[in-house]
């Protein structure tokens, strides 16, 4: 077969979409359809000083609002999340160790305190303060000094931009969304959404912009790509202005005194965080950002699928010009890359010979093609790719990204792969029928 | 109409703590305070007011039974969150939360393992506590989370795993991801 001419997209792209077979993952007995198929990648950019967990929490919250399926279109929505971590975030327990020491040690070594004063309130505050009027005055100094280190952080990130180095595996992750044909939703808080506009700006070069909207909330950018909200008590943002330009107020707020707290049972003193305001449903101001992400869960348009989805995908792209190839090694020995594109647990979908990729793997929904055993991704530089830099990022349904490996490519070694970058371990729970993917060493 | 200014939100913080004292407590008859403000600390740990924890000065804390939670996080759990179930969950992300502080934090892909199972035990704790009820998914993994890094050294090595991670991304799992 010569190569240079082979199909870069294989003729069977939505074979795992048509698959109707029963397989059972995550305590779900769904049939594969409902299993592996979504139609909105609904991805948060978290703000300012969030924990990976809090980030979860604050996506479960979001789904509660918005569900799996988006009311008037009835599309599957998918949440993900886009972790950015707030760098110096490590300094400001130097300087709640410091407060703690106050009023002659009062609360000296009770770190469980920090993240409710992040807020300047919860319940194991007021309970201190109802008891030890003392303590109001600890827990006030930390929250005023909090807020001028968080919007001086902030302005600091503001001119000192994520680089491409922050946002490789958010873009992988945008790839391999657009590959596999689903409409992009982008939802910011604070800091996200200076990574969220790096995501965009990249998207919008791989996609038509009807397929992918951004949702501002609280934005710490002047830049916006799509609607926001912002309220007029965001201490944080308000800080920000002073040093800069910031976007528009949109909505008044109650007073810290009389705002209901949000479903973690904190009121945010400096009025910028997503429970306790933006989404806090009890507060309108939350009404515009449903509105806002309604809208756009409206108005989207599905880019062209390139690649079905996988119960587990494999996705290799890399850095100029050549051809690189994918290969998997199933656990029955199979073989799978562009002379044998059809394995028997899986697919290579997508297949480039000319530049920076896609080439697109993925391992069947179907229970009764799906094996249990260890998948071998590899890579090989097929020609003209020595010295490219080839990523793989391994993903699995359930959970999304499980790891993005790169390799520098070495001489040309045409079919024979010359670097395994992971090892995929799929078991079956023969008492439950339940599938799980795990990456093995 | 102006609105509400607040000159310091240490000021309203203060006016807070008025109201809620002005409010009055459940008993109608006042008792004897300690006389210490460290005393009255004291009182509210020993009533359960607030929680009493172990502050060792390791990561890994006491674990008698060796199931990789904390004694005094396993008994915060007990005491605190009412059905099987709810402390089930409960603990399946109190053992990630020390997992985390715990991990190799140059070891890429065990840090982005933890992450998984974190979101794993948040999306458990959603389907075990009603997010409508008294007690909420949102404010139990924050209390998790807090008593989990109730130290600095441990709150520092939680940090970290999340510097780790910062840069990924990762699905919010669906269906029943409890353990």
């Amino acid at each position: 077969m010569n190569k240079t001419i082979r199909k870069l997209l294989s003729a069977s792209v939505a074979l795992c979409i048509a698959l109707t077979a029963p397989l059972q993952a995550m305590g779900q007995t769904s049939s594969a359809t409902e299993l592996c198929n979504a139609d909105v990648a609904f991805f948060f950019f978290n703000g300012v000083q969030t924990t990976p967990d809090g980030a979860d929490v604050a996506l479960a919250e979001l789904r509660r609002i918005h569900g799996t399926s988006a009311t008037a279109t009835g599309d599957r929505i998918r949440y993900e999340k886009l972790y950015n971590y707030s760098n110096g975030f490590e300094d400001f327990v130097e300087t709640f160790e410091q407060r703690l020491l106050e009023q002659d040690r009062l609360l000296e070594g009770r770190f469980e305190l920090f993240f409710e004063a992040l807020h300047g309130d919860g319940p194991w505050w007021s309970r201190i303060i109802e008891s030890v009027a003392e303590a109001v005055g600890i827990l006030g100094g930390f929250v005023d000094w909090y807020q001028a280190a968080a919007a001086q952080q902030l302005t600091t990130l503001l001119g000192n931009p994520p680089t491409t180095a922050n946002y490789l595996e958010h873009r992988a992750r945008i790839d391999n969304m657009i590959l596999e044909g689903r409409k992009l939703l982008f939802v910011a808080h604070s800091q996200g959404n200076l990574f969220a506009n790096a995501a965009y700006d990249y998207a919008v070069t791989q996609v038509d912009a009807q397929s992918v909207k951004v949702v501002h909330i609280a934005p710490a950018s002047p830049t916006l790509n799509g609607p926001h909200t912002l309220a007029d008590l965001d201490l944080v943002i308000n800080g920000l202005r002073a040093v800069g330009s910031v976007a528009d107020i949109t909505d008044e707020i109650p007073g810290f005194l009389l705002r209901a707290p949000g479903v973690n049972g904190q009121r945010d003193a400096l009025g910028h965080g997503l429970l306790e305001i933006y989404i806090n449903q009890r507060l309108s101001i939350s009404q515009r950002v449903k509105s806002d992400i309604d809208t756009a869960l409206e108005t989207l348009i599905a880019p062209p699928a390139q690649a079905a989805a996988g119960f587990f995908t494999a996705t290799l792209t890399w850095n100029g010009t050549g051809d690189v190839d994918l290969h998997t090694f199933e656990p029955n020995g199979g073989h799978v890359y562009y002379r044998a594109k059809v394995g028997t647990a899986g697919h290579l979908d997508v297949d480039n010979t000319t530049a920076n990729g896609p080439e697109h793997y993925y391992a069947s929904c179907d229970a009764n093609r799906l094996q249990a055993g260890t998948y071998q991704v590899a890579v090989a530089n097929y020609s003209r790719a020595t010295g490219r830099t080839a990523t793989v990022q391994l993903a699995s349904w359930a959970d999304g990204v499980l790891g993005t490996q790169s390799v520098v490519l070495g001489a040309e070694t045409r079919d024979t792969p010359s670097a395994t970058l992971f090892n995929v371990i799929v078991t079956k729970d023969e008492e439950t029928g339940r599938y799980s993917v795990s990456l093995g060493n | 109409m102006k609105k509400q200014t607040m000159p310091t939100i240490a000021s309203a913080i203060v006016a807070l703590a008025t109201l809620s004292a002005c409010g009055g407590g459940s008993s109608s008859a006042p008792e004897a305070e300690p006389a210490s403000p460290k005393a009255r600390i004291a009182a509210l740990e020993a009533s359960g007011a607030l929680p009493k924890l172990e502050r060792t000065d390791t990561v890994d804390g006491l674990d008698t039974n060796a199931d990789g939670i904390r004694d005094d996080v396993e008994a915060f759990i007990s005491t605190h969150y009412s059905t099987p179930e709810q402390q089930a969950a409960s603990r399946q992300f109190a053992s990630v939360m020390q997992a985390a502080m715990l991990v190799d934090k140059e070891d890429i892909a065990a840090v982005k393992a933890i992450s998984l199972r974190s979101s794993r035990a948040v999306n458990c704790i959603y389907t075990r506590f009603d997010p409508d009820g008294d007690i909420k998914p949102a404010a139990v993994v924050q209390e998790l989370r807090s008593i989990s890094t109730n130290t600095k050294q441990r709150l520092l090595a939680y940090l970290a795993y999340a510097k780790a991670l910062d840069g990924t991304t990762s699905a919010l799992p669906e269906g029943d991801t409890c353990e």
